[in-house]
């Protein structure tokens, strides 16, 4: 006798369709609910379903009298987490629907819920809804509106399926409802609530945050996942064959190994984004996900923005999200966007235009506080004056250099409330070449002759940060930083933007490596030293060879417009959108059109 | 000298000015019809067609839909705008205001104000290029009972002068004629004389039948001056 067992006693439709018998012939078989007792057989199959706890901790296993003991599908869950933990191994053929756990596990292989070879699959289901809500039968999905559900405690496999497949999206809390969705061909986006979501091959969009939006407009398909769930079951059936074909089990006569050393090698279990072959091989850039977990949650933080050209994009897309969006020097109310953008406004959280240099940040904090008072204060340009530290900030030089005292005085004490009034600092690092004044190390922005002032060999020099510059730089803008706010945090991010021109002797891409891979690492070291330092992977979103260089432009530098739309896609798919205020700020406006258009109405009556 | 004068809603106590003068018997050839409100005036709403300039502000209180006028509503001498040299919402930016005003640039007024008048100055250029005269008329300045009127009224008065200044030195630059404020309207601040203001209590923004007869009566001293009639 060839006995099944798996949950029988359980309305989830999922469990009940998990077993191989439903869908293989076997000869002599019969099936049982995991809480049986299993008479003496010939072989013992468990599976499919989240069973494997079952075997690891209660050892149900041990109690069946069975020349072979097969689990066929089998797989774990664990409320709340991610990680699945080591894979049993004292099965004599262990079929694991987590992909990657039988890394390393003698008589493992990955098997998918073996429920794929139903020939329910191979019906075509008529697309009428665009989004469907399949949901689990204990764990409720949120209340979304009108969209339809159903849950995996009322339907037969037929009703599921068709139900299932008659969304253009799928989103379910369900483990089989991702499953057969994706089968299905299906998008899906699932809303995880323990680590047995974390094992699909095919992984859908996972939506943690509420934001069922942007998890919709970045769920994906995947036609090959039915043929391919299938030629896995139909390989593990013919080892399920020769087993049984073999003489008894010689397993329990087998010297018992040490089970931690059996098990545990440092891979096994990892999860998907961490395995390059499931993470990245065979997905288009915009299909890879989970490029980022966040450290900490930021919809209540006032956020403060700097750093290269690239970190404008940042600033600009959480304030159009509603973050808190900290501008210190807001621009007049009724600039328009592009003269706030010639004028420095609203690019950053003040008008010190592109930091590109730990040191320039550095500097400029100490300027704000008057620790530091630079000797060269003004360059001419053009029968005008512009200030050093922000050359570009204004389109026409200034008339005389009180006129840039003063701005800069201005400027310096807005960039003082600045940080007085942020609990997240968000800086993207730039470069690590910088020119600096041989009088008294400061550094600018630009080369001097470049957009006013003039370059004197014997006045400046070109400094390349080292790593250990550009960590002490940080460290010390964190101290401070963390001296005006206790509790304030910080988002380090990387430019994906390469170096224009070096001033070294390096070809210029040689020159970008070697800044970027200094700031890199600066960035992470500070994210693995400090709980509220973060690190977000624009960088590598963009840069990444796995990108292929999309989503720059054709000169291979400026990012697109796709680049930076997927780039704060990730993020926003960690750090929800806070809730927009309701009403607008046109009350003004309005009110004046409504007094200009009476006062028309009254002087030439209506119909003049 | 037959004048036709459009624009915003200051053309409001023009069009009343007008009419108390031909009460008195004293201005026959004018002609007064506003365009739209000012704000709507802020982004493009004209069209240059073959001979004529056509207004395309959809909007229930425009009474032009063409300029220069069809033929048969009358042939004008000049057409006079009322909308560049409204500059208020610049003027009372909260910006330019606080207990330390913050420094700002010319070529940032600058940058205000024609982004704000760029189209309404567009349109006289359009009709010049149709050989239509065209010149235009100083609004209201700020009254001293507006109600955005930040504390410092000298500063309020110095803005509209710089903002003002910015278009007169645009229009002149275009040698664009215009009709200014008298001396007679403006108080020692810059603001608006209380003399002018609307005779509807609850209009604290625009000018009074008086203040429009005013500038009718500037525009046929002017004018002739210019181009000579």
């Amino acid at each position: 006798m060839l006995a099944f067992a798996h949950y029988k006693n359980t309305p989830n439709i999922g469990d009940l369709m998990c077993a191989p018998y439903h869908y293989f012939d076997f000869a002599d078989a019969q099936s049982f609910d995991l809480s049986d007792t299993i008479p003496p057989c010939d072989a013992v199959i468990f599976g499919g379903g989240a069973i494997e706890p079952k075997l690891r901790t209660e050892r149900i296993h041990d109690r069946v009298q069975a020349r072979h003991k097969i689990g066929w599908g089998i797989g774990t869950s664990r409320r709340g987490k991610t990680t699945h933990g080591p894979l049993i191994d004292d099965l004599d053929l262990c079929g694991v629907r987590e992909i990657g756990r039988e890394v390393g596990v003698r008589n493992a292989f990955y098997v998918p819920c073996v429920s794929c070879m139903s020939p329910l699959f191979d019906k075509v289901y008529p697309i009428s809804q665009e989004v469907v809500f399949y949901t689990h039968g204990v764990f409720s999905l949120p209340d979304t509106g009108n969209a339809p559900r159903l849950t995996n405690r009322s339907a037969s496999l037929e009703d599921a399926l068709s139900f299932i497949g008659s969304g253009e999206t799928v989103v379910t809390n369900s483990f089989h409802g991702v499953y057969w969705a994706t089968l299905l061909g299906r998008k899906v986006v699932c809303l995880p609530f323990s680590s047995k979501f974390y094992g699909y091959k095919h992984s859908p969009v996972y939506c943690t945050d509420g934001d069922f939006n942007s998890a919709i407009k970045a769920a994906r398909s995947y036609p090959e996942a039915l043929e391919d769930a299938r030629k896995q079951n139909i390989a593990f059936h013919e080892r399920v064959q020769n087993l049984l074909a073999t003489a008894p089990s010689s397993r329990s006569a087998a010297p018992e190994k040490p089970r931690e050393l059996a098990q545990a090698h440092p891979y096994a279990g990892i999860e998907a984004r961490a395995h390059w072959r499931r993470a990245v091989v065979g997905r288009a850039p915009s299909e890879m996900t989970d490029w980022y977990r966040k450290k900490f949650d930021i919809t209540q933080m006032r956020i403060a923005t700097a750093g290269s050209c690239f970190a404008q994009h940042i600033g600009q897309r959480l304030r159009a999200s509603g973050f808190q969006f900290v501008d210190a020097e807001p621009a007049p109310s009724v600039m328009l966007p592009a003269a706030r953008a010639d004028f420095g406004y609203g690019l950053y959280s003040a008008r010190f235009g592109n930091i590109y240099t730990t040191r320039q940040l550095l500097q400029l904090m100490q300027r704000a506080t008057g620790e530091f008072v630079p000797k060269e204060r003004f360059w001419q340009k053009d029968g005008g004056f512009v200030d050093p530290f922000r050359p570009a900030i204004e389109p026409v030089p200034y008339e005389s250099k009180e006129a840039v005292t003063a701005a800069r005085a201005y400027h310096l004490k807005r960039v003082r409330r600045m940080l007085e009034g942020t609990d997240l600092f968000v800086f993207t690092l730039g470069l690590t070449e910088a020119w600096t004044s041989l009088q008294d190390g400061t550094v600018f922005p630009l080369a001097p002759g470049v957009h006013g002032g003039q370059y004197d060999p014997n006045k400046h020099a070109l400094l390349n940060l080292t790593y250990e510059d550009v960590t002490s730089d940080l460290q010390q803008v964190i101290d401070r930083l963390r001296a005006i706010n206790p509790n304030m945090h910080l988002l380090l991010t990387v430019s994906p933007v390469p170096l224009m021109a070096t001033a070294t002797d390096q070809h210029v891409v040689v020159a970008t490596t070697h800044s970027k891979a200094i700031l890199r690492a600066a960035a992470g070291h500070f994210a693995a030293k400090y709980d509220y330092v973060d690190y977000f992977p624009s960088f590598e979103i963009i840069n990444s060879h796995v990108t292929k260089g999309q989503f720059y432009e054709d000169d291979g530098r400026q990012v697109r417009s796709s680049g930076v739309d997927l780039v704060m896609s990730h993020f926003f798919s960690q750090h929800a959108r806070p809730e927009q205020p309701a009403g607008g700020k046109s009350g003004v406006a309005g009110g004046e059109r409504i007094v200009c258009e009476e006062e028309i109405l009254s002087s030439f009556g209506a119909s003049s | 000298m037959k004048v036709f004068i459009t624009g915003d809603s200051h053309t409001g106590a023009l069009a009343r000015g007008l009419r108390s003068l031909q009460e008195q018997g004293r201005v026959a050839s004018f002609k007064v019809a506003p365009l739209s409100a000012g704000l709507l005036m802020n982004e493009r709403f004209f069209e240059e067609r073959d001979g004529f300039v056509e207004i395309t502000i959809s909007d229930k209180i425009r009474s032009v839909s063409r300029l220069p006028v069809d033929p048969s509503e009358g042939v004008f001498d000049w057409y006079g705008l009322s909308a560049p040299l409204h500059v208020q919402p610049i003027v009372l930016d909260r910006f330019f205001y606080g207990k330390v005003p913050q420094p700002f640039t010319p070529a940032l007024l600058k940058r205000l104000v024609l982004d704000r008048k760029r189209h309404s100055i567009d349109l006289m250029m359009a009709l010049r290029r149709l050989g239509v005269r065209v010149f235009a008329i100083e609004a209201p300045r700020t009254f001293p009972y507006h109600p955005k009127l930040p504390n410092d009224l000298a500063r309020v008065g110095e803005m509209e002068t710089r903002c003002r200044d910015v278009v007169f030195e645009e229009l002149a630059r275009l040698d664009i004629p215009v009709v200014r404020l008298p001396a007679r309207a403006l108080r020692a601040d810059g603001l608006m004389s209380e003399e002018f203001r609307h005779e509807r209590p609850t209009d604290r923004h625009h000018g009074s039948a008086a203040f429009g007869a005013m500038m009718i009566e500037e525009m046929e001293k002017v004018l002739p001056a210019v181009g000579g009639s």
